[in-house]
């Protein structure tokens, strides 16, 4: 395997090549399906296959933001990008981030900040894991029985609620299925989501999409493609500003890239035949081992047991290659099951 | 649509605003201490002249990071869509199916 080592310039290290464009490849069609950039597989990733960790975070900026203009032009082209509502919700992130990152500024005084920020980082991903997975099986069911009984229901639903806060100047946003929607309400819900990515110190994919399914009713496909716009400015953001500080690998995140970019295209394209619920229930499956990942990490760290960081590495890097071999599977074969029909 | 690009105006004031704080962060409160520079030794063509840009010009070697990855995403994608509209599998405006 040694023909396949290339010199990081930068890094200073030999790395596989055949090892960053399958952790490329392996985000991208993630990155692609979900909405995400990613992040939080591909720096454990690297880390696990000793790619040192001071140039990860940054060389994994660099490649989400190339990959994230691959799946976002391809959304496009699919009509699931709100490219108006993309704009908005930065109104509410950027301070929302700025407010999280002094918070952790606090708590890094105190000395508080790592097992904070990775209790909450649990919290977040098992507690929205266990809710999509509540909603796919029990509240998609009651809905789906109400409307073969043609039982209208009274009870007001979130996105109802949010959408009936008249709160002026109200905003439409047609592709997104919003005839009026306050201003107010986008500011101050990305505003928590900012100040959560901000908080927790990632992009914050894995938070804005199930937001802007679950309260602001978005079709799960406009959402992806929504999320992965405001995914390609904060890679742009993040890739410079990195790049600036010396933490990125060029060669190393174009290597990423070239698996990331074919990647997303597989991701991108399985968004066109796969249900919403199915998308949705995948991506609950890949933050529930993500949460696991997290809490085995903290057991280790707790309890000072080496072998964990590789298991919870293993979690992470296991389940994103299932999830992929999934998404794969499943295009194939609804791409197989057109061509037949049409023949 | 007055009211759109007035938001969009007040959107990008904000951007201007907080960007020399998140800079800041983004290097990263934690994490290991880098040296600021890279060996040069046995490197030679596209690695010495990357490295040396490196070594003395941050600035330009964060604006060739993020370019390259601009443009090289942009031509990947392109190409690899030629490629699946060749295969067949090319993509359209699709109905959603929740």
């Amino acid at each position: 395997m040694d023909i396949f080592n290339i010199y990081l310039p930068i890094a200073q290290q030999n790395f596989n090549i055949l090892l960053l464009v399958t952790i490329g490849f392996c985000v991208g069609v993630l990155g692609g399906f979900f909405g995400v950039g990613g992040a939080w597989i591909v720096t454990p990733a690297l880390n696990i296959f000793g790619f040192p960790m001071a140039y990860a975070i940054g060389t994994d900026f660099a490649h989400i933001f190339g990959k994230s203009i691959v799946s976002t032009k391809k959304h496009n082209k699919m009509g699931n990008v709100d490219w108006k509502l993309g704009f908005f919700t930065m109104i509410g992130t950027i301070p929302g981030v700025e407010v999280g990152a002094q918070v952790i500024m606090y708590l890094e005084k105190v000395g508080l900040v790592e097992s904070s920020v990775r209790w909450v980082y649990i919290i977040m991903l098992i507690g929205l894991s266990i809710f999509m997975i509540y909603d796919y099986i029990v509240i998609r069911k009651k809905r789906e029985e109400s409307a073969k009984n043609g039982i209208v229901s009274n009870k007001k639903s979130l996105v109802e609620k949010v959408r009936d806060i008249k709160i002026p100047p109200m905003i439409n946003f047609p592709r997104s299925n919003i005839s009026a929607i306050s201003i107010w309400t986008i500011i101050f819900v990305f505003f928590l989501a900012g100040f959560i990515s901000g908080f927790l110190g990632v992009g914050g994919g894995f938070i804005r999409m199930p937001t802007l399914i679950y309260i602001f009713g978005l079709p799960t496909a406009v959402a992806v493609g929504t999320d992965l716009f405001i995914v390609m400015l904060d890679g742009a953001y993040g890739c410079f500003t990195y790049s600036l500080k010396g933490r990125t690998d060029l060669i190393a995140a174009v290597l990423m890239l070239f698996g990331a970019a074919i990647g997303a295209q597989i991701g991108v394209t399985a968004v066109k035949y796969i249900r919403g619920y199915g998308i949705r229930l995948l991506f609950a499956l890949m933050i529930l081992f993500a949460g696991i990942s997290v809490v085995l990490k903290q057991i280790q760290v707790d309890y000072n047991i080496p072998e964990l960081k590789v298991a919870s590495g293993i979690v992470i890097m296991g389940s994103a290659t299932l999830m992929c071999i999934i998404i794969t599977l499943k295009l194939i074969a609804a791409a197989y099951k057109e061509k037949k029909m049409y023949k | 649509m007055r009211l759109t690009f007035r938001i969009l105006y007040s959107l990008l004031y904000i951007l201007f605003l907080f960007i020399p704080s998140y800079i800041a962060l983004a290097g990263g409160a934690e994490g290991e201490p880098i040296p600021n520079t890279v060996k040069l030794d046995n490197l030679s063509g596209f690695s010495l002249w990357l490295a040396q840009l490196y070594n003395d010009e941050k600035l330009l070697f964060a604006l060739l990071v993020t370019a390259s990855m601009g443009v090289i995403g942009y031509i990947i994608g392109f190409l690899t869509d030629l490629v699946l509209k060749i295969l067949g599998l090319d993509v359209s405006k699709i109905a959603h199916h929740e």
